[in-house]
């Protein structure tokens, strides 16, 4: 432990100096270190706080390494996994600071990252389905990455960020980035085995999944691993600060990892849900038919996947998991290996959460915890490792976040607030809830109208969710789960709650989302 | 160098683990005590208050499904070994029920090895596994009721047991014996006996509520006025289940509700039957025993708050199974049904770290072998040997997380270890001894209850708790069910297996196979 402490001790001093030296530059910080140097052990404490203080204040332009996920639901090692398997973020977690409460706007890809990636409400922007580029409605908002490139940021994105398909006019957003996007755009069903040579058969037999001997780089995460450590090689001989925003296509469907993903899991520990049915007093308006994963199955009793096939997709899930946070270990090594980290902020999300089987439900498009909460770590040079915040946050939290700690301007639009004060006290309070919002029909078709939107409010202790009319604002049905009870949201309690519960809630809702029809901005 | 210090020590959750205090474990189990009994349980009756285990249990992680053990003896030689009955290698019953041996050698029980590794370890209470009951090799403090010594003293559950103070000459105590135990297990939380620089783990064995389920004096009549449902399967004919449960018939009808009827000559102990005794009536007594329990719980946590030790405790409570009254027909335990073995399962990590975890619930099924190597992982010790469960550290304190692979529980009557290598015949009165359950191994998964009852052409059983938490209809036979009955069939064998079973591979075949 004491030597440890000392070896610590001098790689902290080390990063420090580094830091330093990179935020002031050249002669005047010398002389400044230097005169800390003759300082006795007993007052060297001092001298590193003060640097650190330093350091914080600054630092100008670290670089950005921007990590999303597809699909990801809260079940990784670092938040308390048993089963999964992830190393590499539970390492990153180890570094930085873990959110253990935070929300998505929605849980479907397109509206969830239009609203991290323009710090917008997807309320505020109009957008509620997978085929709105949010550049129809504001086309001037100036994305997250957009903002870094005005200030002098190099910014790039490889593999899936923006919303990626049937957005053609658009294909993306090319504002945002100083070089064209790479691998961000396309199906995930075209996200198949590529290998020279004959393919390996594929030996699972079950819909929606894949299981062939093939090498990451069959399928797109893992080529996008290798073209951003390409990147950052690159980043490394340059002098500009760097957005590396890094998009992973898993682990979504379909559940494709190579072969030796499936082989890290033993199947007598992969689990039923322990809630396979529909909470109890859910209106049937909250739930959907779960087609994005159940579409393969129609040839099953009932159309449903069998206990077996529930088995083989959870399987899948979490290889599809582990494949991905291997490409992430593979671009956080490169980052260590090429010393960027010390003045690197990570931040790695996921767009929403998943439903294996929970509550009778698959994939996402719900308004429930499982689809709405999302994993969310950041590590920022400077600050604390090893944190936890149990704080309410919000996706769209990031864009402000992110503009603090770089020193950048906060664009007057943001609606989103900074997570800079949790890293600093991660025990603080943030907000009082947390909203996300979902319309049903959960997929509405070209031409189909939509006829409710159900908006979602998380606080400390509940979820609250109303189903208003579209058109009107009015409110059809209700739901409301207990956490502190019912953490798995088995039970709606709406019609046994007390009056002034539903009453405050309701008022609480009704302050950020007014009951009044969906509208939205018409350039 | 202290700001470097408080820097390495916020560098990982692990580091700061490693540094902790080790946690003194306070281990509550009752006996006989159905999860019925507890009101935060779904189950209970909506006249069921329990405010003290409720209060333990919003400051912990209660378990919805808990299979700790299938009978009294079975359970404690799992909890004091680690493994399931079919390897708790030479345990034997022999003489006078409830008599039986065990060969220290071949069967070590684990507090010994907490006792070397700077516990102060005791026990208090009941115990049921062999004549040694461990003084001075397991223990160094014990207030014990050898029942397994003591034979003709076995029946005394609640008043005059013959009981042992540190190895010393039996001597008959009176008073009711809920109170006395925790009026010692107080004591000795306070520091009585055990040297105050080393962490301690308390095994408080309750008898209550055991048959003949008496409630202490100031808590009879307490529930006299209470309505009572009757289970829907108390009389037969019970369609889809094995033919044992047929013949189950401790209650007929009288004057339109069930009444106890005559069954066996000679009843375990603590177990007479009272022919004509009305199951409401049997049922009220039941809970009012459970009432001094509730109030021991309470007392113990105040305790160890006023001894300032609440913050470094480890709490568990939980009950060796559960008892049926009138479900499928029982006045007993031991059958693989919730109703029969389902107990409450309640772990509330040391109060300094409780709160991130406090009031979470499991719905995911769990056993009673997953204790030791619980303890074992929140001491920060070592497991001596291969034990069978699974550590449920990371369930107790993380918030989302959730155990791993499925609850098993498998009984081998009066046989433990190799001795169950040889399944008994179907015809034999070893495969059905106790109280007429034969041999079984069930698999909890998912919402899903799996029984094979070891009886050759005999039907399996398959359950779907969600829909039907009563267990009255056996998807068994259902041909919808098949796939999974495979897969849970699979896994029972996956874990016999794992679990070095001597029978894994000889089992009878079954009817629905």
């Amino acid at each position: 432990m004491n030597a440890n402490g000392k070896n610590l001790e001098r790689r902290i001093l080390v990063a420090v100096w580094r830091m330093v030296l990179k935020a002031l530059g050249g002669f005047a910080c010398r002389c400044l270190f230097r005169s800390l140097r003759p300082a006795t052990n007993f007052c060297r404490p001092a001298c590193v706080l003060f640097l650190v203080v330093l350091a914080s204040h600054a630092a100008a332009k670290p670089n950005v390494l921007f990590i999303a996920a597809d699909d990801l639901r809260v079940e990784l090692g670092c938040y308390g996994g048993t089963i999964v398997k992830s190393p590499n973020i539970d390492k990153l977690a180890a570094r930085g600071t873990m959110f253990t409460r935070a929300y998505c706007q929605q849980a479907v890809c397109n509206p969830s990252r239009a609203s991290v990636m323009t710090g917008l409400r997807p309320s505020t922007l109009g957008i509620w389905l997978l085929r709105t580029h949010f550049r129809e409605r504001v086309p001037d908002v100036v994305t997250l990455p957009q903002h870094f490139k005005d200030n002098g940021y190099y910014t790039q994105n490889i593999g899936k960020v923006f919303h990626n398909w049937r957005q053609d006019t658009y294909k993306g957003d090319t504002l945002s980035w100083s070089v064209p996007a790479v691998m961000h755009y396309g199906t995930h069903g075209s996200d198949t085995a590529k290998v020279e040579g004959e393919l390996p058969p594929e030996v699972m037999k079950t819909p929606r999944t894949e299981c062939r001997d093939v090498p990451d780089e069959a399928y797109f995460d893992g080529r996008i691993a290798n073209l951003a450590t390409q990147a950052l090689r690159d980043f490394s001989k340059k002098k500009e600060p760097f957005f590396l925003a890094v998009g992973f296509w898993k682990p979504h469907l379909p559940f494709n990892p190579p072969k030796k993903y499936w082989d890290l899991y033993d199947r007598a520990n992969i689990r039923l849900p322990a809630n396979p049915n529909h909470p109890e007093g859910a209106p049937p308006i909250a739930l959907h038919d779960s087609r994005e994963a159940l579409r393969g199955f129609k040839d099953r009793p009932g159309g449903k996947p069998t206990n077996a096939d529930t088995l083989t997709l959870r399987h899948g899930y979490y290889a599809a998991t582990t494949y991905m946070d291997t490409q992430i270990g593979k671009v956080l090594d490169e980052l260590e290996r090429l010393k960027l980290a010390d003045n690197t902020i990570i931040v790695f999300w996921s767009d929403h959460g998943f439903h294996l089987g929970e509550q009778g439900l698959w994939a996402k498009t719900s308004n429930y915890e499982l689809d709405a909460r999302v994993p969310l770590i950041i590590v920022a040079p400077g600050q604390k490792a090893g944190q936890k915040s149990d704080a309410l946050v919000e996706l769209l939290d990031m864009y402000p976040t992110l503009n603090e700690l770089c020193g950048l301007s906060q664009p007057e639009h943001l609606e989103g607030k900074s997570l800079v004060h949790l890293l600093e006290q991660p025990c603080g309070s943030h907000k009082e809830a947390a909203f996300t919002w979902h319309p049903r029909p959960a997929y509405p078709a070209p031409g189909e109208p939509v006829e409710a939107m159900g908006y979602a409010m998380k606080t400390g202790r509940y979820r609250y969710v109303e189903w208003r009319d579209f058109k009107t604002g009015e409110v059809r049905e209700t739901e409301l789960y207990d956490h502190q009870t019912d953490p798995d949201e088995n039970r709606n309690v709406f019609s046994s709650a007390k009056k002034e519960t539903l009453r405050e809630l309701a008022d609480q809702l009704a302050k950020a989302h007014p009951r009044k029809p969906v509208t939205f901005p018409k350039p | 160098m202290k700001p470097i210090v408080t820097l390495a020590l916020c560098l990982g959750t692990a580091l700061s683990l490693a540094a902790a205090k080790k946690p003194n474990i306070l281990f509550i189990y009752t006996d006989d005590q159905s999860n019925r009994t507890v009101s935060s349980y779904k189950e209970a009756f909506d006249w069921v208050k329990t405010p003290n285990i409720d209060a333990l249990a919003a400051s912990g992680v209660r378990f919805e499904q808990a299979y700790i053990g299938s009978w009294c003896m079975a359970s404690r030689a799992t909890l004091l070994t680690g493994h399931y009955q079919h390897a708790v290698e030479s345990m034997r019953m022999e003489g006078k029920y409830p008599g039986c041996v065990y060969d220290a050698q071949k069967c070590r029980f684990w507090p010994s090895v907490f006792r070397k590794n700077g516990y102060h370890t005791a026990q208090i209470g009941k115990w049921h596994t062999g004549v040694d009951s461990g003084f001075g090799r397991d223990w160094d403090y014990q207030i014990v009721w050898n029942r397994t010594k003591h034979v003709e003293n076995a029946p005394n559950y609640y008043y005059d047991q013959v009981t042992e103070f540190h190895g010393g000459k039996p001597q008959v105590v009176k008073g009711y014996t809920t109170d006395n135990y925790t009026d010692w297990a107080v004591d000795y939380i306070n520091g009585e006996g055990r040297d105050k620089s080393k962490p301690w783990y308390l095994w408080l064995c309750y008898g209550a509520v055991h048959g003949p389920f008496t409630p202490a004096d100031r808590h009879i009549g307490h529930h006299k006025d209470v309505t009572v449902p009757i289970p829907k399967d108390v009389y037969p004919p019970r369609p889809g289940k094995p033919a044992y449960i047929q013949k189950m018939e401790h209650w007929v009808p009288k004057n339109g509700e069930p009444v106890e009827k005559k069954t066996r000559k000679e009843a375990p102990v603590g177990m007479k039957d009272m022919p004509g005794r009305p199951l409401r009536e049997w049922i009220k007594q039941y809970h009012e025993g459970v009432l001094a329990l509730d109030e021991a719980v309470g007392r113990l946590l105040q305790t160890l708050k006023d001894s300032g030790q609440d913050e470094d405790t480890l709490i568990v409570f939980t009950s060796d199974q559960g008892f049926g009254w009138g479900q499928h027909g029982f006045k007993s335990k031991v059958a693989g049904y919730d109703a029969t073995i389902g107990c409450p399962l309640i772990i509330r990590p040391p109060a300094s770290r409780s709160a991130k975890t406090a009031g979470k619930v499991v719905k995911l099924p769990v056993s009673g072998a997953d204790l030791p190597p619980t303890f074992f992982a929140q001491a920060g010790l070592e497991l001596p040997w291969e034990m069978h469960g699974k550590d449920l550290s990371p369930v107790i304190d993380n918030r989302d997380a959730q155990p791993c692979g499925p609850a098993f529980l498998v009984h081998t009557g009066k046989f433990y270890g190799s001795d169950t290598a040889i399944i008994p015949p179907k015809d034999s009165p070893d495969l059905y001894w106790g109280p007429g359950v034969p041999w079984y191994v069930m698999l909890a998964e998912g919402n899903y209850k799996y029984i094979r009852n070891l009886v050759g052409g005999e039907m399996e059983e398959l359950y779907d708790l969600t829909q039907d938490p009563d267990e009255l209809e056996n998807l068994a036979l259902c041909s919808t069910h098949k796939e999974t009955l495979a897969i849970l069939r699979k896994m029972a064998v996956a874990e016999l297996r794992r679990t070095d079973a001597p029978f894994a591979d000889n089992m009878p075949k079954a009817s629905t196979e």
